[in-house]
Parts: structure tokens; C-alpha cells; sequence
């Protein structure tokens, strides 16, 4: 099974970090507008402004990079044109990149199991994707009716033919080749 | 005749085929040449960026310089995270020609195709512009709140997308074929996607407030463009009204079965029975959900 390739901060990075903090001024229509904030502990006002100060500690060890979904309502309606959003997947990344991420956090471990599934079949096969991702996280019976229902309509494949796989496995090597020689 | 390329994306071949048949059921009947993309493969839904960045872009303009090595100037692509990767990669691109190179070495292909990227929304809208449309069923005591959801529209400056804080797109296309659309405020809030596997109460409560405005606007259905808005609007459902004591009954229909069946579609190529609200009673037996 292919293991998620670490790759340095290279300099493919590099355009990531343009995404900037700076012109921020706490007016915090983000959290305002966002539908997860309630379920943060730092407010995405918060972590602007931290990234801001160049402080990364409290937002790589923040349950509110996780809890993002990336719904884009920030970075839509932010006045400074600051990328919000993009700053969470910055964090995110940087936290995954570092070896910062709790076991127990669900949607790491389920991205992890997403991108395992998509070394093996190309495409995303949901079906051993929950399994997956259900194994990893211990979590046997989360959404057992849900399932039920679908795989009762019809809606979820028993059959996964890995098509596609070689195509994304030869780009998913040129790539690894790439950032081993940037790195 | 213009060919368009179809990438149908990995939710269209499983949770969603529903929504692929139904596409492609409509554009059979309005005569637009749709042709499934050979060898295509996941567009990183976006997560393959925690990885490597270089990785997340590459994944979607690699499907794009398939579709052109085959001949296609323009993809359709139904699923709002699809369409969302694809467009983003394009952003990206534009805004930092620097990455070119190192791009195009990986994917092994030239960058400067052209290749356009399309919602099924803005290609219908552009294939039956100034066409008169022959209305087979009668959908008149529809009353639909259209849900647009997160991707589709946002950010602006990636998608360029309609209005994004009031689309009319789907509203536009659905009214064509006499449906009657409510105004209403949720159309473009967050239904916490994925967030349900971490905490499905946030992700109800979230989902609960969509059916409720549109309840509350008088829609008695809801129109979806995307198949994680259409699992948590329908197929959890019966957990909202579990949780809230609610007593939702909200069919929850992607917009190309809506059309599809207005347009003559017969019922067995849209997958209606697939649905979790079983929405029979609103359509009457025209729709009888045959299983196909």
C-alpha cells in the first residue's frame, strides 16, 4: 500500500505562502459567516490573526483547522481579499506535513484512507473507502442505517475495478521523482 | 455538432448515479453530444493538496490534457468538488505562471489547451439559450427551493460562477420547463459536507436549518446540483427528523431529473426510486419509481 509521501517544504510551497494574513483587520465577517465555527475552539478570526502575529503553535494545535470543510463563505466575503480558506488548508498541511495530527482526528484519518483508496483504484471506490477509513479510526458502526439505506438503492458498489489507477499512478511518481530532486 | 467531454467524477458512478443518469438521460433527449472521457481519474476531491501541493493541481489539469488529447474543448462536470478542483487548478495556473513548467513535466503535456470547464447548469444554459423547449409533464404544483451549496459558486474571483450569494442559474433553467421556484435565504449555506463523519449533530443541525427555510418559503422540494448536498439533504433526513422531531418530507431532487422528467425523460432513467424521501407522492404516478 502506497504510504503518503512527505514532501519538504519545497519550493512548490512557495506560491502557497503567498497566500498572506496581512491585510487582515479583525472585522470578523468570516465567523460571522461561517458554519463551523460553532464547533471551533479558535474562532477562523482567531486563526487569521495568530498567523498574522507569525505565530503557527496555536493554530496547528487548533481543533478548527480540522473542523473546516472549506465551504469558501470567508474567503468569498472577506473585504481585505484575504484567502482564508487557503490559509486553513495552508495550516492543515502544514500540520499533516510536520507529523502534527492527533490519531483519534477523524477527518485526517480519513484523508489519509482517501488517498490510500486512490493509490489502489484511481478513483474513489467508496465502498472499501469507508471500510478504510472506518478501521482506521475504530469507528465500526458511525452511519451503519446510513449505508444500509444507500447499498438498499443501490448507491453503493460492491464491484471496485481499479480504472484509471495506472494513469494516476505514474503522474502520483513523476510527482514524488519531482519534489525528491526540489526537496 | 459540438461534443462535449463528460467527467462524471467518482461520486457519479456510485452515490450518485442518479444524478449520471439522469444527465445523461436529458441530454439524450435534447440531442447534446456527451461522451464520457476515457481513462479519467479522481480529481484529489481536494485533499491530495494536505499531501502535496504539487500533487492536488496536478491530479485535476492531468483529466483536463486527457479530454484535449482526445479531441474535447470543453468538460462537463456535475460534481460541484469536481468542478470546484478543476476550476481552482485553473486559478491557480493563471495566477502563478511560474508553476507552468514543473506542471507541465508531471502531467507530461502541454498547459496552453484551453480546454473550458463546465457545470452541467451553465452548459444547459448555453445549449438551449433562444430554444423553444416541448414541456411532456406538467410539474406545475412544484414549488422548489434550488440549493446551490458551496462549491458551485464560491470563491467568486476560482469559479466565476453566477452570483454567488444569489444564483438564479438553476431557478432560470427550472422555470423553463413551468416549475415554480421560491425565494429563500439558505441557498448557497453550507450543509457540512464531510463534517459528518466527525460530528454528525453539527451536520444535522446545519442540515436541519436548510429544510426548514425552505419549508418555511413554501417549497415542497428542494433542487441540488451536487452529491454530498443531496446525501445529507436527503438520505439523512429521516436522522433530522429522528433528531429535531421534525417531520420533514422534503423530496430532494438533482435539478437534471426535475428537467429530465419535465422534458419526457421516461421515469426509469432518472433513478427516483433511488431516493431516500421517496418522492412519489409529490409527482404522482407518472413517476413511479421503476427500478432500472
Amino acid at each position: 500500500m502506497a504510504q503518503p509521501a512527505i514532501a519538504g517544504e519545497g519550493s512548490f510551497l512557495a506560491h502557497l505562502r503567498s497566500v498572506s494574513p496581512n491585510a487582515c483587520f479583525q472585522c470578523n465577517r468570516c465567523t460571522a459567516g461561517c458554519p463551523l465555527a460553532p464547533a471551533m475552539d479558535l474562532t477562523p478570526a482567531q486563526v487569521v490573526h495568530y498567523l498574522l502575529l507569525g505565530d503557527w503553535e496555536p493554530a496547528l494545535r487548533s481543533q478548527s483547522i480540522w473542523a473546516c470543510v472549506h465551504c469558501e463563505t470567508c474567503t468569498a466575503r472577506c473585504p481585505q481579499q484575504v484567502d482564508i480558506s487557503g490559509l486553513f488548508h495552508l495550516a492543515r498541511a502544514r500540520a499533516w506535513r510536520n507529523g502534527r495530527v492527533a490519531p483519534d482526528q477523524a477527518i485526517a484519518t480519513y484523508f489519509a484512507s482517501f488517498i490510500e483508496n486512490l493509490y489502489i483504484y484511481g478513483r474513489a471506490a467508496e465502498l472499501p473507502l469507508t471500510v478504510i477509513s472506518k478501521m482506521k479510526s475504530e469507528n465500526y458502526l458511525g452511519d451503519f442505517t446510513l449505508g444500509m439505506r444507500l447499498i438498499s438503492r443501490g448507491r453503493l458498489n460492491f464491484l471496485n475495478i481499479p480504472r484509471g489507477a495506472a494513469r494516476y499512478r505514474r503522474l502520483y511518481e513523476r510527482v514524488r521523482q519531482q519534489e525528491a530532486q526540489t526537496a | 455538432m459540438k461534443r462535449y467531454a463528460y467527467y462524471p467524477g467518482c461520486s457519479l458512478e456510485t452515490m450518485a448515479c442518479e444524478y449520471d443518469a439522469s444527465f445523461r438521460n436529458l441530454c439524450g433527449q435534447l440531442g447534446i453530444a456527451v461522451e464520457e472521457m476515457r481513462d479519467w481519474f479522481c480529481c484529489g476531491a481536494g485533499m491530495l493538496g494536505n499531501l502535496s501541493p504539487l500533487l492536488g493541481l496536478a491530479t485535476p489539469l492531468k483529466n483536463l490534457a486527457l479530454a484535449h488529447e482526445r479531441g474535447f474543448s470543453e468538460v462537463v462536470a456535475p460534481c460541484s468538488a469536481c468542478y470546484s478542483q478543476f476550476k481552482r487548478a485553473g486559478h491557480e495556473l493563471q495566477e502563478h505562471p511560474e508553476l507552468r513548467g514543473q506542471l507541465e513535466e508531471v502531467i507530461e503535456y502541454p498547459l496552453d489547451h484551453g480546454v473550458e470547464v463546465l457545470h452541467p447548469l451553465e452548459m444547459l444554459e448555453r445549449e438551449l439559450e433562444g430554444r423553444a423547449l416541448k414541456v411532456e409533464s406538467d410539474l406545475g404544483h412544484l414549488r422548489v427551493a434550488c440549493y446551490y451549496g458551496c462549491l458551485l459558486t464560491r470563491p467568486p474571483k476560482v469559479v466565476n460562477f453566477d452570483d454567488c450569494e444569489d444564483p438564479r442559474s438553476m431557478e432560470r433553467l427550472l422555470e423553463r420547463v413551468g416549475i415554480t421556484t421560491v425565494n429563500w435565504t439558505r441557498k448557497t449555506f453550507c450543509c457540512g459536507a464531510f463534517y459528518a463523519m466527525v460530528n454528525p449533530s453539527k451536520v444535522l443541525e446545519l442540515t436541519r436549518d436548510i429544510l426548514a427555510d425552505a419549508a418555511a418559503a413554501g417549497a415542497n422540494a428542494l433542487a441540488v446540483a451536487c452529491p454530498v448536498c443531496h446525501l445529507n439533504l436527503d438520505a439523512r433526513q429521516p436522522e433530522v427528523n429522528q433528531a429535531y422531531g421534525t417531520d420533514f418530507s422534503l423530496p430532494v431532487f438533482y435539478f437534471t431529473q426535475l428537467l429530465g422528467h419535465a422534458l419526457g425523460v421516461p421515469a426509469e432513467g432518472l433513478g427516483l426510486w433511488r431516493h431516500v424521501v421517496d418522492p412519489q407522492p409529490l409527482l404522482g404516478a407518472s413517476a413511479a419509481p421503476v427500478r432500472a
